[in-house]
């Protein structure tokens, strides 16, 4: 799953980070009420015991556990080719890069649908629909996924994904924009390590389970038809998720009504030609996130195999290993976040994160050591980038056009993992997995220059994104991004 | 750890500069002297270098035959094609005694069932040996140069009846004069010292015995004997005889997807300056044409190696004995084993009628997998790269510190 800034580190009392670091940019500031305060919905049934009363505090922690699981069919059945790849290829006899196409599919259609995701919650659906029909989708997506293998048709399997990949990324904006209607004021960065806890858990659990999934299935059932049944009861996650939607919709609507709000909203605000004004650390911190992260996720999607191939695992301990990124990822981010938070210094922990990255490949690359240790280590640096290099965006845009500046970013991450995918497959099939270990360190490298670009890019100007937190309160009590905010205009006048 | 990646490719770079010195090859006859002989009985090449003679002798009549053949006399062979056809010992010799024989003779197949699905050839009861004379080979010298040649060698009949067209054993056997790597997956290493055998089993679903033919999962598989007359040269241990190794290689760029290489080897060839030989192979056999790793599945070898203790009929009519003669039962001379195609869940030879399997056979030490060119250059600049902009980064932060630092210390001390 592509990497969104739901990893919002900012502390709820720390104003120098805007607490909107959601991937789609703005949220109203105040709940809006419909007028009617004065006349209080009268509650009775079932729905005036506490735990169905909006009024009653802990109401929302029961939507909580719907809003942590509305995402966790996604991220579970997103990487299913992963976990499943040699079967896969074997089954379907497809080579390398067909199966990347699966995950290649995913990022097409988000290269564009992160900028309208927002703009078809607010203007078109609203939330509720919106995240049910997205729901369907990436539901609808993994069944037509599922059918292509059982029917042995490779092609119905990459127009799933892609179905899949439609529904996927809207239905984090969505996500999002639930937790910040329902949370927002009072445990809102909380809740968004919670939930991007559980969308690690969501991966972790795909690649400890489908492939003991994938041999009870065989004990009924064999070849193509295996792998599309297992594929089928990795559906099931996706309707769990539907539920919690359609759940959350009917809380959602309760809520409303009762405390007379409405409907959130992402309040995505995309102007393209704001990106005119964007600073050069932004363009850096763009081309960190690609080249950070085709050198994750591809690589996660390929390595199954080449864990079994050059350590000698099997199946199942391959993909144990791929999975410690995520649990690793899923303990780690909300500490890590933390860290951050407290430090500051932004600039210097994505330095350290890409180059513990860059080692882990090295490990990889250069060594036979256990793979358990470079994943280890490889979850560590992962949670520490995305700590410290989304909210970076937010100390150098200003609020107002946050919501362009992260959709170009996840526009261009998008667009570096449809392509990197089917690269990364092709030099596999070609060249062996030393040189796509070696092609990965090479955009690692390429991420390590352009960290250090906006390190001196930061340091010709106010210094912001390598101070440290203590630093930036004192001497900066409103964040530089919004002083930008004024000279744009000034510019343009 | 930077400093072992930077060891490993100065020594890559040392091995690549000083290789062996190249031979010019000698066009490849076959069965010199022999007018009657319609099958391949002997095929010679010869290599002169600048100390030694390097000859390499295949043969495909009763057993397939690979030897490498090292002496300092000239590069003339006499064969007795009279002895050679009864099975005599010794029927080929040289101008002088050879200091240094290896080789390996293929005597029969091997079609095994394996309804366990265990993928090597384990001693099954439901097997059969298909001896290689049964086939009649036919040969056909490829075009060549001086530090390439190439035969190949294929079946045409089966127990005297014409085979159908898609069904062969093939076998490409070339010989080399200089360093290089095959052009042919699993693109194996060769030295002026070696040559290499590519072999297809395609579409060899052969009428056999009624219960042969009744068999659903069948395999292929071969016995090989391989000889050396170095048995009596020590490794760094203390071991004699013939040795099986694998290796574990960081670098699977040649071969995708493998990272293991097999080996064969007298322990004398591991000791330097000491002769004997070795057989070189990746363990992966492509189940297509296109030698793809996808579709590929695991040449099993029987790593026990017994003592060949008798010499069967097809033996004695091998070039094996021509050459050796009765030393190949001395102790320590040579080893039986058997290789046998298959992996659990490839789904037996049936599924693919395809099986590959390529072996490099050589004189001395095994040549050594290095990192290509193109993963040096990439790790060297991977390395300088962000090491030198890390250098002029701090550089430039520390200027533009200090000059803040000076700033300010400036206008603290303005004068009121």
């Amino acid at each position: 799953m592509v990497e969104s800034s739901v990893q919002s580190d900012a502390d709820d009392n720390n104003q120098q980070v805007p607490s909107v670091d959601i991937i789609s940019g703005t949220v109203e500031a105040e709940p809006h009420t419909n007028g009617s305060e004065d006349h209080e919905e009268e509650i009775s049934g079932c729905g005036a015991q506490y735990c169905c009363n909006p009024n009653w505090g802990p109401f929302r922690f029961i939507a909580l556990f719907f809003m942590c699981f509305l995402g966790f069919g996604s991220y579970f059945c997103f990487d299913t080719p992963g976990s499943l790849q040699d079967y896969i290829k074997d089954e379907m006899k497809v080579d390398t890069v067909a199966f990347a196409s699966l995950y290649s599919l995913y990022s097409w259609p988000n290269v564009v649908l992160c900028f309208i995701g927002g703009f078809l919650i607010d203007r078109v659906f609203g939330i509720r629909w919106g995240t049910i029909i997205f729901s369907s989708i990436v539901t609808g997506g993994q069944f037509v996924y599922a059918l292509g293998a059982l029917v042995n048709q490779f092609w119905l399997m990459q127009v799933g994904r892609f179905i899949f990949g439609i529904g996927g990324e809207s239905l984090a904006v969505a996500q999002n924009t639930y937790t910040v209607s329902w949370f927002k004021g009072k445990e809102l960065n909380t809740v968004f390590g919670l939930q991007l806890s559980m969308a690690r858990v969501g991966s972790t659990v795909n690649f400890l389970s489908m492939v003991p999934l994938y041999e009870w299935v065989q004990t009924f059932s064999e070849g193509y038809q295996a792998l599309g049944y297992s594929l089928l009861f990795a559906g099931i996650t996706c309707v769990f998720s539907l539920g919690c939607a359609l759940i959350l919709g009917v809380l959602d609507n309760k809520r409303s009504k009762v405390l007379h709000l409405d409907a959130a909203q992402s309040g995505e605000k995309i102007k393209l030609s704001d990106i005119l004004t964007f600073p050069a650390s932004f363009w850096l911190i763009s081309i960190i996130c690609v080249a950070y992260y085709v050198a994750i996720f591809p690589f996660i999607g390929l390595a199954k195999v080449f864990f079994m191939r050059k350590y000698d695992l099997d199946a199942t301990t391959a993909n144990s290993v791929s999975s410690v990124v995520y649990l690793i990822s899923a303990i780690a981010s909300p500490i890590l976040g933390n860290l951050v938070d407290r430090t500051g210094r932004n600039v210097t922990w994505v330095f350290m994160a890409v180059l513990i990255t860059l080692g882990c490949h090295a490990m990889l690359t250069f060594t036979f050591w256990s793979p358990f240790i470079s994943m280890s280590i490889l979850g560590l640096a992962y949670s520490l980038l995305a700590s410290a290099l989304w909210p970076m965006v937010a100390l150098i845009i200003p609020e107002h056009q946050l919501g362009t500046a992260y959709g170009i970013m996840q526009s261009v991450q998008n667009l570096g993992l449809a392509v990197i995918s089917i690269v990364a497959g092709l030099i596999v099939d070609t060249s062996g997995y030393m040189m796509l270990e070696m092609f990965y360190m090479i955009w690692l490298c390429i991420a390590l220059v352009a960290t250090i670009a906006i390190a001196l890019v930061d340091s010709g100007g106010d210094g912001y994104l390598l101070m440290s937190a203590a630093t930036r309160k004192r001497d900066f009590p409103h964040p530089p991004a919004d002083a930008k905010l004024n000279e744009a205009f000034d510019d343009k006048l | 750890m930077r400093g072992g990646v930077v060891v490993v490719i100065l020594a890559a770079m040392v091995v690549v500069a000083f290789g062996l010195p190249p031979r010019n090859l000698t066009d490849p006859e076959v069965n010199p002297g022999c007018e009657e002989c319609e099958e391949p009985w002997l095929i010679v090449t010869t290599g002169e270098g600048t100390n030694d003679t390097l000859h390499h002798l295949w043969g495909a009549k009763e057993a397939l035959s690979f030897l490498v053949v090292t002496g300092t006399g000239g590069p003339n062979i006499s064969v007795d094609w009279d002895a050679l056809h009864n099975g005599t010992n010794r029927s080929i010799t040289f101008q002088s005694q050879p200091s240094s024989v290896f080789g390996f003779v293929i005597p029969n197949l091997i079609l095994y069932n394996d309804p366990k699905d265990d993928g090597a050839f384990k001693g099954q009861n439901e097997s059969l040996r298909v001896p290689v004379s049964d086939f009649t080979w036919s040969a056909e010298v490829l075009p060549n140069s001086s530090h390439h040649v190439a035969v190949k060698l294929q079946t045409t009949h089966f127990q005297d009846t014409p085979l159908p067209n898609e069904t062969r054993i093939l076998m490409q056997v070339s010989a080399y004069g200089e360093d290089g790597r095959s052009s042919v997956l699993p693109h194996l290493l060769y030295t002026p010292n070696s040559a290499q055998l590519d072999l297809v089993l395609d579409h060899l679903m052969l009428n056999l015995t009624e219960e042969a033919n009744s068999w659903k999962k069948t395999r292929w598989g071969m016995d090989v004997v391989v000889f050396s007359s170095e048995n009596k040269v020590e490794g760094e241990d203390g071991d004699q005889g013939l040795k099986f190794h694998t290796q574990k290689s960081l670098d699977d760029e040649h071969t995708p997807g493998v990272f293991n290489l097999d080996q064969l080897t007298n322990a004398g060839a591991w000791a330097e300056g000491e002769g004997g030989g070795y057989l070189q192979w990746r363990p992966v056999s492509y189940l297509s044409s296109d030698r793809d790793i996808a579709k590929a599945t695991v040449p099993n070898l029987n790593t026990s190696l017994p003592a060949l203790v008798n010499l069967t009929e097809p033996l004695r009519k091998s070039l094996a004995y021509a050459v050796m003669g009765d030393n190949l039962t001395l102790s320590g001379v040579a080893v039986t084993s058997v290789i046998s195609f298959g992996q659990y869940k490839d789904g037996f030879y049936a599924a693919e009628k395809y099986t590959t399997w390529t072996v490099a056979i050589g004189e001395g030490v095994p040549p050594k997998e290095t990192f290509s060119t193109l993963v040096v250059v990439v790790i060297s600049l991977g390395v300088v790269l962000p090491a030198a902009m890390f250098l002029v980064g701090c550089v430039v932060l520390a200027v533009r510190r200090w000059r803040h630092h000076g700033s300010s210390a400036s206008i603290l001390i303005t004068p009121e």
